[in-house]
């Protein structure tokens, strides 16, 4: 069993979810109430990681963040080291490849909530903010826990992406699906067959939680 | 009386308008019309839920649209109590809650018995810690009345309130909106396409056909002139 990759799989899907979920929050409430030209465009950007081989996705990000791009050089210029092959990478690819996992969830737990309640909200005197405290988020959160779930589950279980921008140096960037694979290639299937059976069992369990507080929050909702 | 509330609204899209009404302090004023004639959207403007192309809204002497200098006062600021058609209670909270949140300005203490001062005058004692959905239409109409009341609002705006509601729930309707007359000089603006229920508790009945008003009648008038378009209308 390959506890490192485990732990580092683990922190990638926890901080993925942090960074993740502000984002997908906004974004996915923004695409739910906003009307304008272009929203479209940018529902399509949001969801294009769903549809796109991760092999493609990971090009770009390693061309994106490589040395000789303009994100690679602010990198290089902030810390004195490269962004690719580094967790950083990692984490910032994990992020834009869960987008739609995240804010998807989170657009649809919006767009459910009647444009009356929101009226009502602001004619009992609410501010924007708190009728997203007080009105929405009691509402959405079942949409927003799901996109959390999935997004955590999924950077669990990622591997194309992970290969192309962070290559699989352990300790780094070596998560747990990579490690099943480097196992599977040295014939260890023993070892492989341990680590995959983990995998399921997390990413089996916060599935499975998602759908239960779903289903508590959609009985106390 | 004096006047409570003027407005003068002009749109051409998504519903043609062209509307002047004058509300005195005190008066219930009722526009009637068939469905798709700007009724609701009249209600919307002064609530400051909908912009149209050209408004004036004053209330109490304070400008809360103006399109012409530019002035659009939030929703929030306006002071209106509505009771949507849907009723709009916040599912997630209790009735007692959800007059609460009506009721931001004062202390967090007072709200509480404040709250079920209202729902008591709504006569909805033993209910206040049910959620709408454990509620009869009825009682969540009345939650609503109660929230939109919370506010202490400057005007009173119900929105097709005896649609989908059973003669025992009209009647009990048409005594809380006595009893909130009897106990302010709040002006009510109610929207409605039932005649007989707007005659009922309005002073004033208007007809409002194609973002216009046609007619306005006191409610005398329209019990004995049988020749108006308002008797026409309901005769059709």
């Amino acid at each position: 069993m390959d506890w490192q990759a485990l732990n580092l799989s683990l922190a990638l899907g926890g901080m993925t979810v942090l960074i993740l979920m502000p984002i997908a929050l906004l974004l996915g409430r923004w695409l739910a109430f906003a009307r304008f030209r272009g929203r479209a465009v940018i529902e399509a950007l949001v969801t294009l990681p769903l549809v796109l081989p991760p092999t493609v996705i990971g090009f770009y990000l390693l061309s994106g963040m490589g040395p000789s791009s303009p994100i690679g050089r602010a990198w290089q210029g902030l810390f004195g080291d490269g962004l690719v092959f580094t967790f950083e990478a990692v984490l910032i690819a994990s992020v834009i490849v869960n987008l739609p996992f995240a804010v998807q969830p989170a657009q649809r737990a919006f767009e459910a909530i009647g444009q009356d309640l929101r009226d009502a909200a602001a004619t009992c005197g609410h501010s924007s903010w708190r009728c997203l405290w007080r009105i929405e988020l009691p509402l959405a959160w079942p949409g927003l826990l799901t996109g959390a779930v999935l997004s955590f589950a999924h950077t669990l279980g990622e591997f194309g992406v992970v290969l192309m921008v962070g290559g699989s140096i352990p300790g780094e960037t070596r998560t747990l699906a990579l490690s099943i694979y480097d196992r599977v290639q040295g014939f260890d299937m023993q070892g492989a067959n341990s680590m995959a059976l983990v995998l399921m069992a997390i990413s089996l369990a916060t599935v499975s939680m998602t759908f239960v507080l779903s289903q508590r929050g959609r009985r106390h909702g | 009386m004096a006047e409570a509330l003027a407005i003068a609204l002009r749109q051409d899209a998504p519903i043609p308008l062209d509307f002047r009404l004058e509300v005195a302090r005190g008066e219930t004023v009722a526009l009637v019309g068939p469905s798709g004639a700007g009724k609701t959207t009249v209600l919307r403007c002064i609530a400051g839920l909908h912009r149209a192309t050209e408004a004036r809204v004053v209330c109490n002497g304070r400008v809360w649209a103006d399109t012409a200098a530019g002035i659009d006062l939030a929703a929030r600021d306006r002071r209106v109590g509505l009771v949507f058609q849907s009723y709009a209670l916040f599912p997630h909270m209790t009735a007692r809650q959800n007059v609460m949140e009506a009721m931001l300005d004062i202390g967090a203490d007072a709200r509480a018995g404040e709250a079920q001062r209202l729902l008591a005058q709504m006569q909805l004692e033993g209910l206040e810690d049910r959620r709408p959905a454990q509620l009869s239409g009825g009682q969540q109409q009345r939650v609503a009345l109660a929230r939109a009341l919370a506010r202490k609002p400057n005007i009173l705006l119900l929105d097709e309130p005896f649609s989908a509601v059973d003669h025992p729930t009209r009647r009990q309707l048409h005594r809380s909106i006595e009893a909130v007359r009897a106990l302010s000089d709040l002006p009510i603006v109610i929207v409605t396409h039932d005649i007989e229920d707007a005659a009922r508790i309005a002073d004033r009945l208007c007809l409002v056909i194609d973002g216009r008003m046609v007619e306005a009648l006191d409610r005398a008038a329209f019990r004995t002139d049988p020749d108006t378009q308002l008797a026409r209308w309901m005769a059709q």
